[in-house]
C-alpha cells in the first residue's frame, strides 16, 4: 500500500516536471555537459600540467582565477533578472525612483558578497601556495569589461524572460556551456578542435583569458590590445542592445499588466 | 487602479493624479501616492521583521527620520508594538494587512489607493479598517481611492462611488444619490409579511387589491410586495387594514429599504432610472 503512495508522489512530480516544456531536454543536456566538464578536467589537465605551469604559474592559480571570476560573471548575468523579480518588481516600481536606481540598488548586495567570495578564494589559494602576478589596471579593466558584457547579456536574458515568462536560452547558453567551454576549469585549447569554436563565440572565454593574463602574468593593457579592443567593442554593443531590450520588455509588461506575473 | 499608480501603461487616453500625468510625470505621482495592492504580501521580506521591512521603504522613499516615521505609521495602523520585531512570515493575516497599509501610508501620501483591502480578513480587522478609512488615516485632506466588492464598506465609508462593469464606468455618484438611479417603483414599494398559515388568505386578498389604488404587486411565498401611486402611505394602510379584516395574520409591514448591494446589482443589470 505504501508503495502505491510513493508511486503517487513520483507520478505528480514527474508530470509537473514534464509540464515545463524545456525542463527535460535541458536537464539531460546539463547532465551530459556537466559530466564532460569533469571528465576533461580529470583527464587532460594532468596530461598538460607542465604547459599550464609554464604559462600560468600553477594549475591552482589558473583554477582560482577561473572559479572566482565565474562567480562574478554569474552574478552579473543574473543581476538584471533579480532586479526585476516579479515578487518585488511592482513594489519597487512604486518607489519614486528611476529604474536604474532600483536595478542597481537591487543588486548591490550581491556584488558585495561576490567581491567577498572572490577575495576569499584568493586568500585561501595563497595559503595553499598559489602565486599571483598582478597588473592592477589590467585586472580592474578586465573585471569591469567582464561585468559590463555579462550585464548586457543578462539584460537580454531578463528581457526575454519578462516577455515569455519562461526559461530563456541566453542564460543557459552562457552558464552551462560557459563552464565547459570558456576555460573556467581548464584551458579551452585542451578541447577537441571543433569544440573550440564554441569557446570562441563565448564572451567569457575572452574575459577569462584577459583576466588570467592580467592576474597571473601581470601583462599591461598595452600588451593585450588583441583582446581589449574586441572586448570594449563587444561591451558597447551588447550593453546597448541589452539596455534596449530590457527597457522595452519592462514597458511591454507594464502595457500588458504582467509585471507581477511569473 | 494600476494605471493610476503608474504600474501599468494605458492602451490609449491619459490619466492624471493630483494634476500629474501618470506616464510623463510618473515620479511626481509616485511621490504623492500610497498603494495597498490586492496581493499585499508582495514586496515584503519574509524573514525581515515588520519594522525592518518598513525601514527599507522609508530609506527608499528618502524620508527624513526614517525610524521615527516607521514607528509613527505602525502606531497609526494600530499594529501593536509587540509585533514590530516579528518576522513578516510569523505575523497573522490581519497584521500583514496592517503592515501593508503602513507601507502605503509611509510617505504620508495625499492619495491612498486601496485594492480590495478587506478581502479574506477577519471581521475584527474589517471593523477597525472601516474606522480608519472613515477618518482617512488621520488626515482629513487625504483622498482615499478604494476598490472593493465589500459593499458594506462602500456604504459606510465612501463619499462617491464609481460602478464599473466590464471595464466601463456605468455610474459615478455620491452614495446617497446612487439609490435615485434605481427606478422609483423599486424604491417605493411596501412589503406585507404574513404568517405562513395565512398564505391562502393572502391570495384572496390579492384579488381585492384592484379595488384600491395599487399599481403593481407580487406575491412571493408569504410576502406581498406592492406599489401604490405616489408612494401614498394612506393607500398602503388601506391594504394593511384589508389584510387584517380578512383575518390575515400579519408579521410585519414596512416600506422596502433598498440597500447598496441591490442598487448596484440593478444598475449592473441595466435597470437604471431614465430620470
Amino acid at each position: 500500500m505504501q508503495a502505491k503512495r510513493f508511486l503517487g508522489f513520483l507520478y505528480i512530480d514527474f508530470k509537473e516536471w514534464l509540464a515545463y516544456n524545456y525542463e527535460l531536454f535541458f536537464w539531460l543536456l546539463n547532465t551530459v555537459v556537466g559530466a564532460f566538464t569533469y571528465a576533461f578536467l580529470g583527464t587532460y589537465v594532468t596530461l598538460y600540467e607542465k604547459e599550464l605551469i609554464v604559462k600560468y604559474g600553477s594549475f591552482l592559480s589558473f583554477l582560482i582565477v577561473g572559479m572566482a571570476y565565474n562567480y562574478i560573471i554569474y552574478t552579473s548575468l543574473m543581476a538584471p533578472r533579480m532586479a526585476i523579480n516579479p515578487w518585488n518588481l511592482m513594489w519597487r516600481l512604486l518607489i519614486p525612483a528611476r529604474l536604474y536606481e532600483i536595478i542597481i540598488g537591487s543588486v548591490l548586495f550581491r556584488y558585495l558578497i561576490g567581491i567577498f567570495q572572490f577575495l576569499t578564494y584568493f586568500a585561501v589559494a595563497i595559503l595553499f601556495g598559489a602565486k599571483f602576478n598582478i597588473d592592477p589596471i589590467s585586472t580592474l579593466t578586465a573585471i569591469i569589461l567582464g561585468v559590463a558584457v555579462m550585464w548586457g547579456l543578462g539584460m537580454i536574458s531578463a528581457g526575454i524572460q519578462v516577455i515569455t515568462k519562461r526559461w530563456d536560452p541566453v542564460t543557459w547558453f552562457l552558464t552551462m556551456l560557459g563552464e565547459l567551454f570558456s576555460g573556467v576549469w581548464f584551458p579551452y585549447q585542451l578541447l577537441p578542435e571543433p569544440l573550440q569554436y564554441i569557446s570562441l563565440i563565448l564572451p567569457q572565454t575572452y574575459i577569462l583569458e584577459m583576466l588570467r593574463r592580467a592576474m597571473l602574468r601581470a601583462e599591461p593593457l598595452t600588451l593585450m590590445m588583441d583582446q581589449l579592443i574586441p572586448l570594449v567593442l563587444s561591451a558597447l554593443i551588447i550593453v546597448s542592445i541589452g539596455y534596449f531590450i530590457y527597457m522595452k520588455s519592462i514597458e511591454y509588461a507594464k502595457e500588458r499588466g504582467t509585471v507581477g506575473e511569473y | 487602479m494600476k494605471i493610476l499608480t503608474t504600474v501599468l501603461i494605458p492602451d490609449s487616453g491619459e490619466a492624471k493624479v493630483l494634476g500629474y500625468d501618470v506616464i510623463k510625470e510618473s515620479l511626481e505621482v509616485r511621490k504623492r501616492i500610497g498603494v495597498l495592492p490586492e496581493d499585499s504580501r508582495r514586496g515584503f521580506g519574509w524573514r525581515l521583521t515588520a519594522f525592518e521591512n518598513l525601514l527599507f521603504y522609508a530609506y527608499a522613499y528618502l524620508l527624513p527620520n526614517p525610524k521615527e516615521r516607521v514607528k509613527e505609521v505602525l502606531k497609526l495602523v494600530k499594529l501593536e508594538e509587540e509585533h514590530w520585531d516579528k518576522w513578516y512570515q510569523r505575523l497573522s493575516q490581519g497584521m500583514k494587512q496592517k503592515l501593508a497599509l503602513a507601507r502605503a501610508l509611509l510617505p504620508n501620501p495625499s492619495v491612498v489607493f486601496l485594492d480590495e483591502p478587506t478581502k479574506g480578513l477577519d471581521i475584527m480587522f474589517v471593523a477597525k479598517f472601516r474606522e480608519m478609512v472613515r477618518n482617512k488615516f488621520g488626515d482629513e485632506d487625504r483622498t482615499i481611492f478604494l476598490s472593493t466588492h465589500d459593499l458594506r464598506l462602500v456604504e459606510e465609508t465612501y463619499d462617491r462611488v464609481a460602478i464599473i462593469n466590464k471595464g466601463k464606468i456605468v455610474a459615478i455618484k455620491p452614495v446617497n444619490e446612487l439609490k435615485n438611479l434605481v427606478p422609483s417603483n423599486i424604491r417605493n414599494s411596501y412589503v406585507l409579511e404574513v404568517d405562513p398559515k395565512s398564505t391562502s388568505r393572502l391570495n384572496d386578498l390579492v384579488s381585492k387589491l384592484k379595488e384600491l389604488d395599487v399599481g403593481w404587486y407580487q406575491v412571493d411565498n408569504h410576502e406581498l410586495e406592492f406599489l401604490v401611486k405616489d408612494g401614498s402611505l394612506e393607500v398602503a394602510n388601506e391594504v394593511l387594514k384589508m389584510a387584517i379584516n380578512n383575518n390575515v395574520l400579519v408579521h410585519s409591514f414596512h416600506k422596502k429599504e433598498i440597500d447598496i448591494e441591490e442598487v448596484i446589482m440593478r444598475i449592473l443589470r441595466g435597470e437604471k432610472n431614465a430620470s
